[in-house]
């Protein structure tokens, strides 16, 4: 669905994108993580063809988006940082969403009027509290019935409630249309719940890019304990961490977890148990040796 | 449909006239102001006499006199610069050109949309101005509807060119600020350019004037040309136009065909434009160093001769040391002042940098030593005596040379003067440490038989020595300018012959006590004066010596004598110290010096019984030394 092939960008002497690879798939919700600085906005601002890149591709469908509207009419870029005209109130803004968009759904606008009912239509937007700009926002882009929905730190400034409920309207979306979302955020713990695709950028790369299954796969956590200190392992176990407390150790390995405890029964171990591990604790780990500054990302 | 498309998007539309209803609504208003509401108030406060045909002429005169203020460039530049800005105004900041580059708009629909509305901002005002100004006129009687097309047409093209520029100017910039400085900027830039190179030739290049007078470039800079070439004309010279004439609309369908070029230049900038230059002073690499050189240039330029002026360049002689570390101290300022805005901190001494402002004051500093050498010979340049129609002359006093004769004489003045620089140079330089020298300011005209002018002007010495050495200039154009008939022509105008004296006139008389006493007399009493003033100048006994020559205290008394007259009309008028052709309307009144050799005039004083018999006026020094006693008593 979106192709980003080498992808680089320089705001004058600051590198900002540095061969940046990424594929999103049709339908999936792929979750951009990484530190500030990371190039997260700069990246999306790029596939939503509002930056111009200095070399590589973009393709949305198969097609470039900079300068093709009709690539961009399916697409809907919900940023950080919103913009509102001057003294528009929410009627006014969808009246011109109505515009600028073919697929815009008036009836969608009047049904979604009761999850969004704190919402006052005919009050100047810029006098709303950022939380009720951004509720403006979902409630316009999900109007718009876009294929591709971009959102760049969606939920900050929400409260848990409302967080929950534009989640939900969003993934309703999802259902109903297909629409592949795009959603970055430097905070993994949220998009563990809703991401089924990641990919993690640091210093303008992205540097890892799996499914969360794949990655659930790739990578066990093992608390075991010994009858005399831990044994020499085999070399084709892989441990990427190690940690012990008295005679009991909890270790990372990378590999399958099933194929992981049957090596580690070989052992003779007092016990053996597989631990649930957090899309955190997955980055800590695979990342962790790197030097790439995984604490930032995650702390 | 496609075309529609591609380039007009309503609901973009839809949006700009509505959210930038304070732009398009005060113009709205200005424009009504201007035209028809102070039509209709002047045609109503206008009180006709009789009927026929010179009332209703009259009438249309006092109509088209109330389009005077309309065709003022300044009211439509200024809201064109506002409308500009206005509808492109989300390019300056990056959280709008992000939100707006989103939507699916390309870039062309979004700047056609954004260029039609603004433009409509303009025109829609002023077409409802003139459709209701098309009535005020008629109901006034006034139906000489041309002079409103006209002044459509105008306000037309002023607003296409205003309008294209400030977008043009728009592009270039990412802060609203710097676009409304652009904008200036554009409008001015030729103005400032000859300005600046004047002041440099003016500091450094000998004889060469400050004022370079007009040429061929005036053209470029559009409001001082407009506000300058396109007036409505009621009278010329003397003579009252039976209708009207609106002049100087020549240039506007040449200013339209460049705002085309100026729509064309500001799309392909927007078409490249990166949109994370949003809220940066220029939006494209290439014009930082422009940027840079061009505050270099403007700082080194105003600064230094800022600093000439405060200086009194002429106590001074030749201070070329002193303009070059000036202008390379400032230029170099500017260019790091410019660099700080553009990097927006103030650590910008990089090596790159650094080599960059070497080279500007490598250059700045070559073209001061090649203005400083006369590399391009501007000093020596003067006409030949076949190229000149005639030459006013500013000196002791005001006269016009155009006699083959005196042409070359006065070229030759002109040469001796050129070649004698160093000396003069010196002469100032050496007086330096002492009060100003007595000089004197010597300013030359050509005028040109091919239309152009020349001007040059000196300070040259008054010095005893160089006042009397034969060969040097200073006496030569002394020599040139003691001219009995020129003096005539100075104080009564080139047509003294035919002067009429039309009133009375007065005599102020410095008494023995130092106090003035003024003396009215009767025309018959001017009359007298004026033939017995006229006998003595004619003789050659007069003479008008310059400020700081050292005889003229000695041989000026310090009364003197003034007259009311009318000169033959188109008679060549001196006092008012420029180019005036006499009107024949009113007359004019003129203040004679009396010297030394006013002996018939001060015997005719005696006869009238004004002067005692056997008093004689007091010199200019002996007035002088009586106020110095004076006040040394009290």
């Amino acid at each position: 669905m979106i192709k980003v092939d080498g992808l680089r960008k320089n705001f004058g002497e600051f590198c900002a994108l540095d061969g940046v690879d990424m594929h999103v798939p049709k339908g999936a919700v792929y979750g951009l993580v990484g530190p500030n600085g990371a190039g997260k906005t700069t990246l999306l601002r790029h596939i939503m063809g509002i930056y111009r890149q200095d070399s590589g591709k973009v393709l949305v469908q198969g097609s470039p988006v900079f300068e093709h509207p009709e690539v961009k009419q399916d697409m809907i870029f919900i940023s950080d940082d919103l913009f509102y005209f001057q003294q528009a109130n929410t009627l006014e803004m969808k009246k011109f969403y109505r515009g600028i968009y073919p697929s815009f759904d008036e009836g969608l606008f009047e049904r979604l009027r009761e999850a969004f009912q704190n919402i006052d239509v005919k009050c100047r937007i810029r006098k709303l509290s950022k939380g009720m700009q951004k509720q403006v926002s979902f409630w316009l882009a999900l109007c718009c019935s876009p294929k591709i929905l971009i959102l760049d730190e969606p939920v900050d400034g929400l409260d848990p409630v409302m967080r929950r409920q534009v989640w939900n309207l969003i993934f309703t979306q999802k259902r109903e249309n297909g629409t592949t979302i795009l959603v970055s955020s430097h905070n993994l713990r949220e998009l563990e719940d809703v991401c089924d695709h990641v990919g993690i950028m640091h210093r303008g790369r992205v540097q890892i890019e799996r499914s969360l299954k794949e990655l659930q796969g790739s990578v066990c956590k093992i608390q075991t304990a010994f009858q005399q200190g831990a044994p020499m392992l085999p070399e084709h176990i892989q441990v990427l961490h190690m940690a012990n407390t008295g005679r009991v150790y909890t270790l990372i390995i990378r590999g399958d977890s099933k194929q992981a405890r049957a090596e580690m029964e070989k052992l003779h171990p007092l016990f053996v148990d597989i631990l649930p591990l957090s899309l955190e604790e997955i980055f800590i780990y695979e990342m962790g040796g790197a030097d790439y500054a995984v604490q930032e990302i995650l702390l | 449909m496609q075309y529609r498309k591609f380039c007009f998007n309503t609901a973009i539309f839809r949006k700009n006239a509505t959210s930038l209803w304070p732009v398009w609504l005060s113009y709205t208003l200005v424009c009504l102001w201007i035209l028809p509401i102070r039509t209709w108030l002047q045609m109503g406060s206008y009180v006709g006499v009789g009927q026929g045909a010179e009332p209703l002429a009259e009438k249309l005169r006092n109509a088209i006199d109330s389009l005077t203020l309309a065709i003022s460039p300044f009211p439509v530049f200024f809201f064109a610069a506002a409308s500009g800005i206005a509808v492109f105004s989300y390019l300056f900041q990056p959280r709008s050109a992000n939100m707006v580059h989103a939507l699916p708009v390309r870039r062309e629909e979004l700047f056609f949309t954004n260029y039609i509305s603004g433009l409509l901002f303009l025109l829609a005002p002023q077409f409802l101005a003139f459709c209701i100004t098309v009535f005020v006129w008629f109901g006034n009687g006034a139906t000489r509807m041309e002079y409103l097309l006209w002044w459509l047409g105008l306000a037309t093209g002023e607003a296409l060119l205003s309008y294209s520029m400030a977008v043009f100017a728009a592009m270039l910039s990412g802060q609203a600020a710097i676009a409304a400085l652009c904008f200036l900027w554009l409008n001015y830039l030729y103005k400032g350019m000859v300005s600046v190179a004047d002041a440099a030739t003016g500091m450094l290049v000998y004889g060469v004037g400050r004022d370079s007078g007009g040429n061929w470039g005036e053209w470029l800079s559009p409001i001082p040309f407009l506000k300058e070439n396109v007036q409505l004309v009621f009278q010329e010279g003397n003579r009252e136009l039976l209708v009207p004439e609106f002049r100087g609309l020549e240039c506007v369908p040449w200013y339209a065909a460049a705002a085309l070029l100026f729509v064309a230049g500001a799309l392909f900038l927007y078409r490249r434009r990166h949109l994370e230059t949003a809220s940066d002073i220029v939006s494209f690499p290439w014009l930082r160093p422009m940027f840079r050189w061009c505050a270099g240039i403007g700082a080194a330029g105003f600064c230094t001769y800022a600093f000439w002026e405060s200086l009194s360049p002429e106590k001074y002689g030749n201070i070329f040391s002193l303009i070059l570390v000036c202008a390379g101290m400032t230029g170099v300022a500017g260019f790091f002042l410019c660099e700080m805005l553009l990097r927006k901190k103030f650590l910008v001494f990089a090596r790159g940098r650094v080599v960059e402002a070497g080279s500007f004051l490598a250059i700045l500093v070559l073209f001061l030593v090649c203005l400083e050498t006369d590399v391009m010979g501007l000093e020596g340049k003067m006409p030949t005596a076949g190229e000149v129609a005639g030459i006013y002359v500013d000196g002791g006093y005001q006269s016009y040379l155009e006699e083959p004769s005196e042409i070359e004489e006065c070229l030759n003045a002109h040469q001796s003067v050129v070649q004698q620089k160093e000396e003069y140079e010196g002469y100032f330089g050496n007086y330096a440490e002492l009060e100003t020298p007595p000089y004197m300011v010597w300013k030359l005209t050509y005028q040109l038989k091919n239309g152009k002018s020349l001007r040059r002007s000196w300070c040259l010495p008054l010095d005893k020595f160089h006042v009397e050495n034969k060969e040097g200039a200073v006496f030569k154009l002394l020599e040139l300018e003691h001219d009995p008939e020129k003096y005539m022509e100075y104080f009564f105008s080139s047509g003294y012959e035919g002067v009429e004296i039309t009133e009375g006139g007065n005599y102020i008389h410095a008494g023995r006590d130092g106090e003035y006493s003024f003396r009215e007399f009767s025309r018959d009493e001017a009359e007298q004066l004026f033939l017995a003033l006229k006998e003595d100048i004619l003789s050659g006994a007069y003479r008008i010596y310059p400020y700081g020559h050292r005889k003229r205290e000695l041989e000026n008394y310090a009364d003197t004598l003034t007259f009311c007259y009318k000169a033959p009309k188109g008679s060549r008028l001196f006092q008012s110290g420029e180019e005036e052709e006499y009107s024949g309307k009113y007359p004019e009144y003129v203040t004679v010096i009396l010297g030394r050799g006013c002996k018939g005039t001060i015997e005719t004083l005696r006869k009238l019984g004004y002067l005692e018999q056997g008093e004689t006026p007091m010199s200019e020094r002996e007035y002088s030394d009586i106020l110095e006693h004076k006040n040394q008593q009290q």
